[in-house]
């Protein structure tokens, strides 16, 4: 018995001893595990981290080869934002005649007394 | 220690390794043999190795505890998916097994429904100090938990299995 079993307890300690004596009766004789079970587990082992590193392998592989490919640095950026930027600039609207309208020189400057204009056409006139 | 001495050593203390393999597994006698064979093929292989630290017996006992808790987890695992699947499974047995319990003695049945109603930790408390001997001390390094811990477990389980039992003793007198 236990030294921190306490006299109060033996009836506890004896219960339980009891369990044991009978359970005792019922152990199975001892034997160590054969070798082949040994083997047997440690190619188990072996088979579970092969398997572990090719799930990890093929998981490396889907994620590379499935990233997207919208998002890149300045030194690799494409050429299609430069091009895009030029051709807004030289862009010429169809509807662009429309802004010319008679008299149109007569507001581009300050007038100068005594300085004479052409008449203007005007549609509709003479 | 060589082999053959961790041998004789293994086998001077199978009979205490198999009653604390059963409390571990709720006395299933089928699933205790498998945690006592596993946890000796650990030992044999070496991924658990006694570093001397304790005495050879509580190490054994954490190997076996810790071995006892692996598997109950994968049978677990196994049944959930096996319910998912509608593979017809035998229900899940209570922690205290009543079919094993009924091959005991009356008296000794009655102790261990008793103690099948403390929560886990206080039921190994209480097998490791009466059923094996062991002091609070060496129970706590075996459950991988503080002195005060095992103390306390220790403690309150016997509180309660004295209650249970004069309940159910009151309840025989009736």
């Amino acid at each position: 018995m236990s030294d921190e079993v306490s006299d109060e307890d033996r009836d506890l300690h004896d219960a339980f001893a009891a369990v044991r004596r009978e359970e005792a009766t019922q152990v199975p004789p001892f034997s160590m595990p054969s070798r082949i079970a040994l083997e047997h587990r440690r190619r188990r082992w072996s088979g579970t981290l092969v398997a572990a590193t090719a799930c990890a392998a093929a998981l490396i592989v889907a994620a590379v080869s499935l990233r997207p490919k919208g998002r890149t640095t300045h030194e690799g950026a494409s050429p299609e934002p430069a091009q895009a930027i030029a051709s807004i600039t030289t862009w010429k609207p169809e509807t662009d005649f429309l802004l010319n309208t008679p008299g149109r020189e007569l507001l581009q400057g300050v007038p100068v007394i005594g300085e004479s204009h052409p008449r203007a056409h005007t549609p509709g006139r003479g | 220690m060589d082999d053959t001495e961790l041998q004789e050593e293994l086998a001077r203390l199978h009979s205490a390794s198999v009653g604390w393999a059963l409390w571990c597994c709720g006395h299933r006698q089928d699933e205790a043999e498998d945690v006592v064979q596993t946890a000796y093929l650990k030992i044999l292989d070496r991924s658990a190795t006694f570093d001397g630290r304790s005495s050879l017996r509580t190490w054994l006992f954490g190997v076996i505890r810790r071995t006892a808790v692996a598997q109950q987890r994968r049978h677990r695992v196994r049944r959930l998916l096996l319910d998912r699947w509608l593979v017809t499974e035998p229900p899940a047995t209570s922690p205290a097994d009543p079919e094993a319990i009924a091959c005991q003695s009356d008296r000794n049945r009655h102790l261990l429904r008793a103690v099948g109603q403390l929560a886990t930790r206080q039921q190994q408390v209480l097998h490791l100090v009466f059923y094996q001997d062991l002091t609070v001390e060496e129970a706590s390094r075996v459950m991988h938990v503080s002195l005060g811990t095992a103390r306390t477990h220790f403690d309150r389980g016997k509180r309660r299995l004295r209650e249970i039992l004069a309940e159910e003793g009151a309840t025989y007198e009736r």
